[in-house]
C-alpha cells in the first residue's frame, strides 16, 4: 500500500479518461469512413490519445516495478509521440492546401517506426536508478544517456504542442472575431490550455513541483476533452454562408 | 559467406554513396518540376522513384547479408536508419499515388529530402569505431 501514491492515482485517472476519450474519437472516425467521410484529424487525434493513454498506463506500471520495456513505451509514447500526433489532427483541420498534412503525417509516422524500435531495443538503460513510486521524470537521465533516440523529442514536441495550441488559438480566434459558434470559440480555448499543461511538465519539475506535473498531465486530457466535446457538438449553427465555411474549416467533429 | 564480406563491404560502401548522389539528383528534379515550373508527377520520374526503392532495397539486403554473417556497424542505430531509407520512398509514393489534389510533386520533395538525411546518418553510423 506504501506504493499508492498521489502521482499513482493522477495516471491511473489520465489513463481512463485519455482511454476513453480515444476510443470516443476513433468510432466517431470509424463511423465517418464508413458513410464514406474523410475524417483523417479525427484519426490523428485518436492515435495521439492511444499514446497519451499508453503512456499514462506505462506511468502506472512503472510505479510499482521496474520494466524496461515499459520505461522505452512511457519515453516513446509519452515524450515523443503524443505531441506532435496530437497536433497533426489540427494540422489536418487547418492547412488543407495541396497535400501538405498527409505528407507531415507520412514524415511523423516514418519518424515514429523509427523511433520506437530505438528505443525499446537500440536505448542502454540503467534500472539501478528506478525505485517504486519514483517519478520517472527525476530519473530520466540516470536511466537513459543523453543523444540518441531523445534528440528527436525537442523537435517533436515543439512542433506538435505549436500545432496543437496555435491551431487551437488560430481557431478560436477565427471565432470570437467573426462572433460566430462561441461554444466552439471556448472550446479551442479550452484545448489550447490542455495542450499547454503538459508541456509545462519540464517546468514543474524545476520547481520541485513534481505532483504538480501529474496533475498538469492529467488536467490536460480532461481540458482537451472537454474542448473536443464543446467544439464537436457545438448547438449553435452559422447562419452566412461564409460563416458556414470558417465553422467547416475549424470543426473538430 | 564470410569470403564474401570484403566485397560486400565495399559494395555497400560505395552503394551508400551512390544512392546518396542519386537522392540528390532526384531532389533537385523534384524541386525543378514541382517548385519551379509548377508541374505535376511525370511517368518518367515516377520510374525512376520506383527504381530508387528498388535500388535501396538491394543497399538494404546487402547490409542484412553482411550482418547475418556475422559483420556489425559502427553504430547498431544503423540498422534503424537502413530500415527508415527503405521505408522513406514508399510511404511518401503511397501519399502521391492517392493524392487527389494535383500537382502532388510535394510529396518527392518530402520523400528525397528525407531519404538523404536518413542515408547521411546512415553513413556516419555505418563505419566501424
Amino acid at each position: 500500500m506504501q506504493s499508492i501514491t498521489l502521482p499513482l492515482i493522477l495516471s491511473l485517472i489520465t489513463t481512463m479518461i485519455s482511454g476513453i476519450f480515444a476510443a470516443i474519437v476513433l468510432l466517431r472516425w470509424r463511423a465517418a469512413v464508413k458513410e464514406g467521410k474523410q475524417r483523417p484529424h479525427l484519426r490523428a487525434w485518436g492515435i495521439g490519445l492511444l499514446l497519451y493513454c499508453l503512456g499514462a498506463f506505462s506511468q502506472v506500471v512503472l510505479s510499482f516495478m521496474w520494466s524496461q520495456v515499459f520505461f522505452a513505451l512511457w519515453y516513446w509514447a509519452g515524450a515523443l509521440a503524443v505531441a506532435p500526433w496530437l497536433g497533426q489532427g489540427t494540422v489536418y483541420l487547418l492547412w488543407r492546401r495541396g497535400n501538405i498534412a498527409r505528407n507531415i503525417e507520412m514524415a511523423l509516422l516514418l519518424v515514429c517506426v523509427m523511433t520506437l524500435p530505438w528505443a525499446l531495443f537500440l536505448t542502454p538503460m540503467n534500472g539501478a536508478a528506478w525505485r517504486p513510486g519514483i517519478d520517472m521524470n527525476l530519473i530520466i537521465n540516470d536511466v537513459m544517456q543523453r543523444g540518441g533516440v531523445r534528440a528527436f523529442v525537442p523537435v517533436m514536441n515543439v512542433w506538435g504542442t505549436i500545432a496543437l495550441v496555435g491551431g487551437a488559438l488560430y481557431s478560436a480566434r477565427l471565432f470570437n472575431r467573426k462572433q460566430i459558434l462561441r461554444s466552439r470559440m471556448v472550446g479551442n480555448w479550452l484545448i489550447a490550455a490542455g495542450g499547454l499543461l503538459p508541456a509545462l511538465g519540464g517546468a514543474l519539475i524545476r520547481l520541485n513541483l513534481v505532483e504538480l506535473n501529474y496533475l498538469g498531465i492529467m488536467l490536460g486530457v480532461i481540458l482537451i476533452f472537454r474542448g473536443y466535446l464543446m467544439t464537436a457538438n457545438a448547438p449553435d449553427e452559422p447562419k452566412t454562408a461564409n460563416q458556414q465555411r470558417i465553422a467547416s474549416e475549424t470543426a473538430g467533429d | 559467406m564470410a569470403q564474401l564480406l570484403p566485397l560486400l563491404r565495399d559494395i555497400h560502401y560505395w552503394l551508400s554513396r551512390a544512392g546518396l548522389v542519386i537522392g540528390l539528383i532526384m531532389l533537385g528534379i523534384a524541386i525543378l518540376i514541382g517548385l519551379i515550373r509548377h508541374g505535376d508527377v511525370t511517368v518518367l520520374f515516377r520510374r525512376a522513384t520506383y527504381a530508387v526503392v528498388v535500388f535501396v532495397g538491394i543497399e538494404c539486403l546487402i547490409g542484412l547479408a553482411m550482418y547475418l554473417s556475422g559483420a556489425r556497424p559502427g553504430e547498431e542505430v544503423h540498422l534503424i536508419y537502413g530500415a527508415g531509407a527503405l521505408l522513406a520512398l514508399p510511404f511518401f509514393i503511397f501519399v502521391e499515388t492517392t493524392a487527389k489534389k494535383r500537382p502532388a510533386m510535394g510529396s518527392y520533395i518530402w520523400a528525397f529530402t528525407l531519404m538523404i538525411a536518413i542515408f547521411v546518418r546512415g553513413i556516419m553510423t555505418g563505419a566501424p569505431r
